[in-house]
């Protein structure tokens, strides 16, 4: 089953029954093999400045971050200011405007100043030796945020764990604390006067 | 080699072409350079400072878009002789724009020197260059399967999936557009 064939004459005959070799020049092929490697070799370094450049680029960014962060960080064992108003809550003898009362927030020292009130409160409940001081700050903490339900607890807590000579009024303690002591001491005086 | 054994194959080179293994271009390189010349030869009409030219362009573009590269879509040296067609069609485009003939861009490589070939048959050999480089692509793979590679028509027709009848039928309309463009053109 053979396929017509034309005129021997015929260009395209004879064109297509002619056999034609490629270059068959070593030093063409070499040559032509080693500008092919030579842009390979390019971007291969390309590619490798890319990688290089991105892990610079990560780590000034990385730098950057932390100064960013380290400079809106709070000074540590800087006193934390809380203004109260203290109208609602205040004692009956303190009646009249807004008064603005120095609270002391918990100093890194005391438990670090990223610890939230809630972990601080946890670790309270496990560590009895120094459960008192924990709740305490744990108060401190739900204080300063307006959480005054959860800052009664833990000052309550804090009281229980506490020795009842630490229920004596110190200058350190905020108002709420104030209100607490006094009012465990009357509990005990009248308790003691029942009995 | 069974059809997904090429293509884990290829692709495994492409990749490491990719990373820019130089060890993997060369085994394609080596492996596809004689085809590619004997194709672009062909496609040529013999004309040799064309086909050095040719052959040049396709491996300049052929490492440069080789992420463009599927081996699922068709062999390597499929790949490349496609290549080389467009940049042939490309070249008879714009020759026949501007009149003359246009110099490659990536023309560096010394000129092998090249068997005076008399002007007459310069222009024959341009004309059917010119003429296969018209014809439509189904056309010119029956006549390169069967003048280039030398396959018989049952051949064809087996890597076709097609009869033989229908093969030599698409020989005789592929020749026949061949004859009738080259006239064209003469």
């Amino acid at each position: 089953m053979e396929e017509f064939q034309g005129p021997a004459n015929d260009p395209v005959e004879k064109f297509l029954n002619s056999r034609f070799r490629g270059p068959v020049h070593a030093e063409f092929r070499q040559q032509l093999w080693r500008q092919t490697a030579r842009f390979l070799h390019r971007r291969r370094r390309w590619k490798r400045a890319g990688y290089l450049g991105a892990l610079a680029a990560c780590y000034a960014l990385g730098l950057a971050t932390t100064k960013v962060w380290l400079s809106t960080m709070p000074t540590p064992g800087a006193p934390m200011v809380i203004r109260q108003d203290v109208q609602a809550h205040a004692e009956p003898s303190a009646p009249g405007g807004p008064l603005s009362m120095p609270l002391t927030a918990a100093s890194p020292s005391d438990g670090g100043p990223m610890i939230p009130a809630f972990v601080l409160e946890r670790m309270a409940q496990s560590c009895p030796e120094s459960r008192s001081l924990l709740y305490r700050r744990a108060g401190d903490r739900y204080l300063a945020e307006g959480d005054w339900k959860s800052a009664v607890h833990c000052y309550s807590r804090s009281l229980d764990a506490g020795s009842p000579h630490e229920w004596a009024v110190s200058k350190e303690d905020n108002w709420l604390l104030m209100q607490l002591k006094t009012a465990r001491q009357e509990e005990n005086s009248n308790a003691k006067s029942a009995g | 080699m069974n059809p997904s054994d090429r293509v884990w194959r290829e692709r495994g080179l492409r990749n490491a072409i990719l990373a820019g293994d130089q060890h993997a271009w060369q085994i394609w390189y080596e492996e596809s350079f004689e085809g590619l010349a004997a194709y672009v030869a062909w496609r040529c009409a013999g004309l040799r400072d064309l086909t050095e030219e040719v052959v040049q362009e396709t491996w300049l573009t052929a490492v440069r878009r080789i992420r463009s590269f599927d081996p699922e879509q068709g062999s390597f040296a499929g790949w490349l002789r496609g290549i080389a067609a467009n940049i042939l069609r490309n070249r008879f485009r714009d020759k026949a724009r501007h009149g003359s003939e246009v110099p490659l861009q990536n023309g560096h490589v010394p000129r092998v020197e090249a068997v005076p070939i008399p002007r007459q048959d310069t222009d024959l050999a341009e004309r059917i260059a010119r003429a296969l480089a018209m014809l439509p692509e189904r056309y010119e793979a029956v006549l390169r399967a069967k003048y280039l590679d030398q396959q018989s028509v049952g051949q064809i027709a087996e890597t076709w999936k097609e009869t033989p009848k229908a093969i030599e039928s698409l020989l005789t309309r592929a020749r026949q557009a061949f004859r009738e463009i080259y006239s064209i053109l003469e």
